[in-house]
C-alpha cells in the first residue's frame, strides 16, 4: 500500500464518494420524482393542502406538526417520509419538524420540502447529532 | 546599608509599576458600571470573576424615567467600563460621553451592533397627526440574535481593557452564545405553536418590536418607545376598536410603569389580562437573569395567546 500512490489515491476516493454520495442524495435539486400533486385550492374557504416531505441522511423516526393538528409521525426509522396538512392558504402556519436518528454518532441532515398546488414553498435542510428539532416557516405560496 | 536596600526596593517596585502601566495590564478585576440590566447580565457572563459589575440601573428601576444623581456620577467616573444599552434608551449618555472620555472610562453601548428597527407610530390614522418618523426601538435584547452580537461585543471591549484575560473571556462568551443559540431555538419552539392569526401583543408601550419582528408577532402598544406622552382618547379609542375587531385573546401589562388608560382598555374591550411582561429589562425572581425574563416573556405571551 505505502509503495502505490495510485492504490492509495483510489482507497481515499472511494472512501470520499461513500461519504458524500448520502448528502448529494439529500440536497440535490429534485427535478423528478414529486409527482404533480393531487391537491388543489379550496377557493370558496380559503382553505389549500400543503404537502411537506422529509428526508434523512440516514433512518430516523419522522414527525411534523403543525398548530392546531395532530402530528404525523414516521412508523419506525425511515429515510423519506410524506405528510399533507390542510391550512388557510393567505397565512399557513409554521411547521415544527422532529427528527429521532437511530445511528447515534456523527452528524445527521434533514431535509424538509414543503409544496402547495405543485409549487415548492419552503425547501430547508438542518442539520443536527442524534436528533434534530426545529421550526420550518411557511410563507403564503 | 539599610538605605541601600530601601532605595533597591523602592526602584523595584516603580519598575514593577512603570511595567504595568506601560503594557496596560488590568491591576484587579475590571470594574464595571452598568446603567443596564440586560448589559449587566451579559458582563457578568463573559466577565465572570474577572470582572466586578455594578448595576447602577437596577433591576425594579424604569430606565425611562432614570436619571443620574450626583453619587451616580461618581460611581460611574471611577468604572474602567460603562454599559449602556444605546439607540438612545438613555438620553443623558451623549452628555456623559466627554466626561467619561478624560475619564478614561471605555463606554460600550449595545445598540451600536444591533441592527435598529425603526419604533411604531403612536398617532397613525389619527387626524392631524404629523409624522415623526426616525425614532429607533431601543429595546433590542428581545432579539436573542441581537444579544448574541452583543455578547461579542462586551468580550471584545473586555479583552480590550484586560488583554490577560482573553483566554478566559474567549472560553465564557463562547459558552453563553451556545446557551443563547438554544435559547433562540427553544422560543421558536414555543412560538409555532401559537397560530399566526393570534399573534397580535398588545402591550403598555411598545418595547417588543425586536420580538415581533423576529417571530412573526404584531404589536399595538398603547404607548410610544418612550413612555414619553400620555396616549391621546383618538389613539385608545381606535386600539380599543381594533382589539375588538380582531378578537385580540389578551393584554398585557408590564413589570414596571403602565398606563392608566390599560385598565379602562381591559374592561372596555372585555379582553382577559395575560399577565405580566419585562419590556425594559431584567426584572426579579424567574426574571432576574437575561435567560430567565426570555423564557418568561415568552412563555407568558404563549399560554395567553393560544
Amino acid at each position: 500500500m505505502r509503495g502505490f500512490p495510485l492504490l492509495r489515491i483510489l482507497v481515499v476516493a472511494g472512501a470520499l464518494l461513500m461519504l458524500g454520495v448520502p448528502v448529494w442524495m439529500l440536497t440535490r435539486d429534485r427535478v423528478e420524482g414529486i409527482a404533480a400533486p393531487v391537491v388543489e385550492e379550496r377557493e370558496a374557504t380559503g382553505m389549500a393542502d400543503f404537502s411537506v416531505v422529509m428526508t434523512s441522511t440516514t433512518p430516523a423516526r419522522l414527525s411534523v406538526t403543525a398548530v392546531n393538528d395532530a402530528v404525523r409521525e414516521s412508523d419506525g426509522g425511515v429515510r423519506r417520509f410524506e405528510a399533507r396538512f390542510e391550512m388557510p392558504l393567505a397565512q399557513p402556519e409554521d411547521l415544527a419538524v422532529f427528527a429521532a436518528f437511530e445511528a447515534e454518532a456523527g452528524p445527521q441532515a434533514l431535509r424538509v420540502e414543503v409544496r402547495s398546488a405543485g409549487r415548492l414553498v419552503v425547501d430547508r435542510t438542518f442539520w443536527g447529532e442524534g436528533e434534530i428539532h426545529d421550526v420550518v416557516e411557511v410563507a403564503a405560496p | 546599608m539599610k538605605g541601600k536596600c530601601v532605595a533597591m526596593l523602592r526602584l523595584l517596585l516603580m519598575g514593577v509599576i512603570g511595567v504595568f502601566l506601560s503594557a496596560g495590564v488590568q491591576a484587579g478585576p475590571v470594574r464595571i458600571a452598568s446603567l443596564n440590566t440586560v448589559m449587566a447580565d451579559v458582563a457578568r457572563n463573559v466577565g465572570g470573576e474577572r470582572v466586578e459589575v455594578e448595576e447602577i440601573v437596577h433591576a425594579g428601576v424604569d430606565p425611562h424615567l432614570y436619571e443620574p444623581a450626583p453619587g451616580d456620577w461618581k460611581r460611574i467616573e471611577t468604572a474602567d467600563v460603562l454599559l449602556a444599552g444605546g439607540l438612545g434608551f438613555e438620553p443623558y449618555l451623549e452628555r456623559m460621553r466627554p466626561v467619561l472620555a478624560n475619564a478614561g472610562v471605555r463606554v460600550v453601548a449595545g445598540g451600536d451592533v444591533v441592527t435598529p428597527i425603526e419604533g411604531a407610530c403612536e398617532g397613525h390614522g389619527e387626524e392631524g397627526h404629523h409624522h415623526h418618523h426616525g425614532e429607533m426601538d431601543p429595546h433590542w435584547w428581545h432579539s436573542v440574535s441581537n444579544t448574541r452580537a452583543v455578547v461579542m461585543q462586551v468580550r471584545d471591549a473586555l479583552m480590550a481593557q484586560d488583554p490577560d484575560g482573553r483566554e478566559s473571556y474567549e472560553a465564557n462568551a463562547a459558552a453563553f452564545d451556545q446557551r443563547l443559540e438554544a435559547l433562540e431555538k427553544w422560543v421558536r419552539l414555543q412560538v409555532v405553536s401559537l397560530p399566526k392569526a393570534n399573534r397580535v401583543l398588545v402591550t403598555s408601550h411598545d418595547a417588543l418590536g425586536y420580538l415581533a419582528s423576529e417571530y412573526g408577532f404584531e404589536v399595538l402598544p398603547v404607548q410610544g418607545v418612550t413612555k414619553s406622552s400620555q396616549p391621546s382618547s383618538q389613539h385608545v379609542t381606535r386600539l380599543i376598536r381594533e382589539i375588538k375587531e380582531r378578537r385580540v385573546k389578551a393584554i398585557f401589562a408590564e413589570s414596571l410603569e403602565n398606563p392608566k388608560v390599560l385598565g379602562q382598555i381591559t374592561a372596555e374591550t372585555g379582553v382577559r389580562s395575560g399577565g405580566v411582561l419585562y419590556a425594559d429589562g431584567l426584572g426579579k425572581g424567574d426574571a432576574s437573569t437575561y435567560e430567565g425574563m426570555m423564557k418568561h416573556n415568552v412563555g407568558t405571551i404563549v399560554e395567553a395567546l393560544k
